[in-house]
């Protein structure tokens, strides 16, 4: 039988939610990042925000159990980089994901601060597009972009959910 | 580059200095939090978490260090960073925390401020 390749300009992981792996993930991320012409600055932010969103889905869509699947897929595109993550854990509310990173945005202080909601917000700082697909029979898909010339992280992105 | 975390922890004249290596993240920074809660054990507790040797801060290691900070003031101690290196100092901007730690250059100007400050 005929192997099927992906195109390559595409790269997935399958992984297990065990948090000694996301080292492995921010290297990979890192270097899909400089294969997609991004600049340091921006390397490093997706990095970072590549692990908060792997995170995310350790802690709370699978609630801290490290032997369920996640999916990810770097796409280099001609405008940026497409990372998606998919998880068959509990569903994202993105209803709540705004609220949650509206109400977080501007501290003014360290009262009240969760790691969740630091992740949510770094995700949405970074990323030119964030997409939570809870239509699926299980889980979340979450897609983002980097454009190559990115905005400002200013809190500019635009965050969607599934119609 | 050093990936690990490593930790040590050494006490100065009544101050309890962590110093941080490698990268903070989900897997490591129960130990770094482990480390600041029972350096923060005791009655007004002192403490310099120097961040020199962190070439990696995800919000896991910041929620660690906002734990360390909210521990000391609830015990009238104090509770200082140094040394940030870039991806620290970057983190806690895009957290917009960089202007809520106290955060010197070096380990002896964050120390001198902790010991005088209780």
């Amino acid at each position: 039988m005929k192997e099927q390749y992906l195109p390559d300009n595409t790269f997935e992981l399958r992984i297990s939610s065990q948090p000694r792996l996301l080292r492995m993930v921010r290297t990979v991320a890192g270097q899909m990042c400089e294969l997609a012409g991004m600049v340091e600055r921006d390397v490093h932010d997706v990095v970072l925000a590549v692990d908060e969103a792997c995170t995310n889905i350790i802690r709370h869509s699978y609630d801290g159990q490290a032997d369920m699947p996640i999916e990810i897929r770097f796409r280099i595109l001609p405008e940026g980089l497409e990372i998606s993550l998919r998880d068959f854990g509990t569903k994202i509310d993105a209803k709540k994901l705004r609220e949650s990173a509206r109400r977080d945005a501007y501290p003014r202080n360290h009262k009240g601060l969760r790691p969740g909601g630091l992740g949510l917000r770094f995700i949405g700082q970074i990323f030119d597009h964030v997409h939570y697909d809870t239509s699926l029979q299980e889980g979340t898909r979450l897609t983002l972009l980097k454009n190559r010339h990115s905005r400002e992280t200013s809190g500019e992105t635009e965050s969607e959910e599934d119609k | 580059m050093t990936m690990e975390l490593n930790l040590e922890t050494k006490k100065n004249a009544g101050v309890t200095i962590i110093a941080v290596g490698g990268e903070v993240d989900l897997y490591s920074s129960p130990r770094l939090r482990d480390a600041i809660l029972k350096a923060g054990s005791g009655p007004r507790p002192r403490m310099v978490i120097c961040l020199a040797e962190v070439t990696y801060m995800d919000s896991s290691g910041v929620a660690t260090l906002v734990e360390g900070l909210q521990l000391c003031n609830e015990k009238f101690g104090a509770f200082a960073l140094c040394s940030l290196t870039q991806p620290v100092q970057g983190v806690l901007e895009l957290a917009r925390l960089d202007r809520v730690f106290v955060i010197f250059n070096d380990e002896a100007e964050a120390h001198s401020w902790v010991q005088q400050k209780t």
